[in-house]
């Protein structure tokens, strides 16, 4: 038998790090993802990464330019593909009644809904990263660069693709509390195409505000990426969107996370 | 260690009353609670466990008060709670949904965590499939992932909820068997409405029926409460069946007639012989009384 701990609180970080761990885990493991993930994957470059937009080197002064226009692609459609994948992660404990079990555990729900969080987030970085790795790859062999460039990728990684995925992960995650899930996710396609895709001069959008979710400051701005609805952006004004992106990102799990408690507390 | 419920109640939106002022005695060992569907067990089972807020009264259990949030949160460390429908993850297997439930009730020591899991494992019979996924378990093995997980903190309050409803005789007995060794120094409280199991694993016992405790005390003081009131009588024929004031507790059709076995405050009739109550004479008697 185990030794009993004398103390009355556990190791949060510890439930964290399991919720993190499995979530990812039982996210990976899904044929959905992979099988979602490519097919979206697959359409957005064959669609554009052949023309010669991407590999014309006269466009961008830098292969650090060339790899945000691949972030800016591997933003287009697939954080589609994370929003769908993840709406039914809190949905799903109450569904399989694991919820029940979990909610008589010493860990916290603040611990286990980051953890899970992370996990799902972590799980969704996955095919991206590897679908960028496969665009920076495909644009250094046709353009015939030195493989050693290739670590530059990371900063386009980390400022255009990271910040949307935690921004439509963490609504997807949290929103199907209060929202049928397949509304949701109706809604959310309609989002994605409203406020980051389509810009329409007449129609009020979000796109090419520092809402914009698709990373578009962050590629101007820090990389010298093209945008069409973007011209020209500022290091400070790319920084707010991002700012903009991860506060939302946190303030929709603290009200998911409230949520959750006062369900509880009213049970 | 003890749990003591006093006085406790719960309304459900909509105005039903599941509890209506429950006191329970609990002490160390295996503490049966007995009672009809709907008669508030699974209401009691959830506010014992934290999941769900009562509308008045209190729970003690060992030194902490277990409605106040410093209290809930030392008594979820000493719970083990296996509910009545226990949800798993489809796509893990045991070994890492134990992990998994394990690293959430603060086993952070690698080691110690597998070890642990190995343990409860081979104590619950599913070593040899622990790496297969969850969703290819009967109902049977689900149940005893379940008990495992309940047993990964080694918990001083364990709550089983329905814990046989749906298993096979065999699997039945197996659950029994482990439940019962695990009476030793915790409490166990074993929710349930078939008779026997409570019967072959309980020192003590409640009946609940429409939110309220009609009985509390030993098995024995529960068949004794009884004495006196147990009968059986043989008819002609079984559509012969007893009248008056009267509970029939089993029918055996014999190739002379029908033998009845019933409960009631008078011998139903002449040649009704008096008998030794058993537990489900007793159950039945209560169910009737009140």
């Amino acid at each position: 038998m185990i030794a009993q701990n004398t103390s009355y609180t556990i190791n949060q970080w510890c439930a964290f790090w399991g919720a993190t761990r499995y979530e990812f885990l039982m996210q990976v493991r899904r044929w959905a993802l992979w099988i979602g993930f490519f097919c979206v994957a697959a359409l957005t470059f064959l669609a554009i990464l052949g023309t010669k937009t991407w590999t014309d080197d006269s466009h961008r002064p830098s292969v650090v330019s060339a790899f945000a226009a691949v972030a800016s692609l591997v933003m287009f459609f697939l954080p589609i593909a994370v929003g769908f994948l993840t709406t039914d992660r809190l949905t799903r404990d109450r569904k399989t009644r694991v919820e029940e079990t979990l909610n008589t555990l010493p860990a916290s729900s603040g611990a286990r809904l980051l953890g899970k969080y992370i996990g799902v987030v972590g799980a969704a970085l996955l095919p991206m990263l590897i679908a960028y790795a496969a665009g920076v790859a495909y644009l250094l062999a046709v353009r015939g660069r030195d493989t050693l460039s290739f670590p530059l990728a990371v900063g386009p990684f980390l400022a255009i693709i990271v910040p949307g995925v935690l921004f439509v992960a963490a609504f997807s995650l949290i929103c199907p509390l209060v929202i049928w899930g397949p509304l949701y996710q109706f809604l959310f396609l309609g989002y994605w195409f409203w406020g980051n895709l389509i810009y329409l001069p007449r129609l009020p959008t979000l796109n090419g505000t520092l809402l914009t979710a698709d990373g578009d400051y962050a590629a101007v701005a820090f990389f010298g990426s093209d945008s069409s609805v973007i011209t020209h952006a500022t290091a400070a004004q790319a920084i707010a969107s991002i700012a903009l992106l991860l506060g939302l990102s946190a303030l929709i799990l603290l009200a998911g996370w409230s949520y959750q408690r006062w369900r509880l507390a009213r049970a | 260690m003890r749990v003591i419920v006093s006085g406790l109640r719960k309304t459900y939106r909509g105005g039903v009353h599941a509890l209506n002022g429950v006191t329970l005695d609990i002490p160390s060992g295996m503490f049966g609670l007995l009672g009809p569907n709907g008669a508030g067990k699974t209401t009691l089972m959830r506010i014992l466990a934290g999941i769900l807020r009562p509308s008045g009264g209190s729970v003690q259990v060992g030194a902490f008060d277990a409605l106040s949030g410093k209290g809930q949160l030392a008594v979820k460390r000493l719970l083990g709670y296996l509910p009545q429908e226990l949800g798993v993850y489809p796509d893990l297997s045991a070994r890492e949904f134990l992990d998994y439930i394990a690293l959430l009730k603060g086993l952070d020591d690698r080691q110690a965590r597998r070890q642990r899991v190995d343990t409860l494992l081979e104590l619950v019979a599913l070593s040899d499939v622990a790496s297969r996924k969850l969703k290819t378990y009967s109902g049977g093995m689900k149940r005893r992932v379940g008990i495992a997980q309940a047993l990964l903190n080694d918990p001083q309050l364990l709550i089983v909820d329905e814990p046989t409803a749906g298993l096979d005789p065999e699997e039945r007995i197996r659950f029994r068997n482990l439940l019962a060794d695990l009476g030793g120094n915790r409490v166990v409280i074993l929710s349930t409405h078939i008779v026997e199991d409570v019967a072959q694993t309980c020192q003590r016992v409640a009946i609940m029926k429409s939110g309220r405790v009609l009985f509390q005390g030993t098995v024995g003081q529960l068949t004794q409460a009884t004495r006196g009131h147990v009968w059986t009588l043989t008819t002609p024929h079984v559509s012969m069946r007893p009248q008056g004031d009267l509970a029939v507790v089993s029918t055996i059709q014999t190739g002379a007639g029908a033998q009845f076995r019933v409960v009631g405050d008078m011998a139903p009739q002449a040649g009704a012989r008096l008998v030794e109550p058993t537990l489900e004479d007793s159950y039945v008697w209560f169910m009737r009384e009140r």
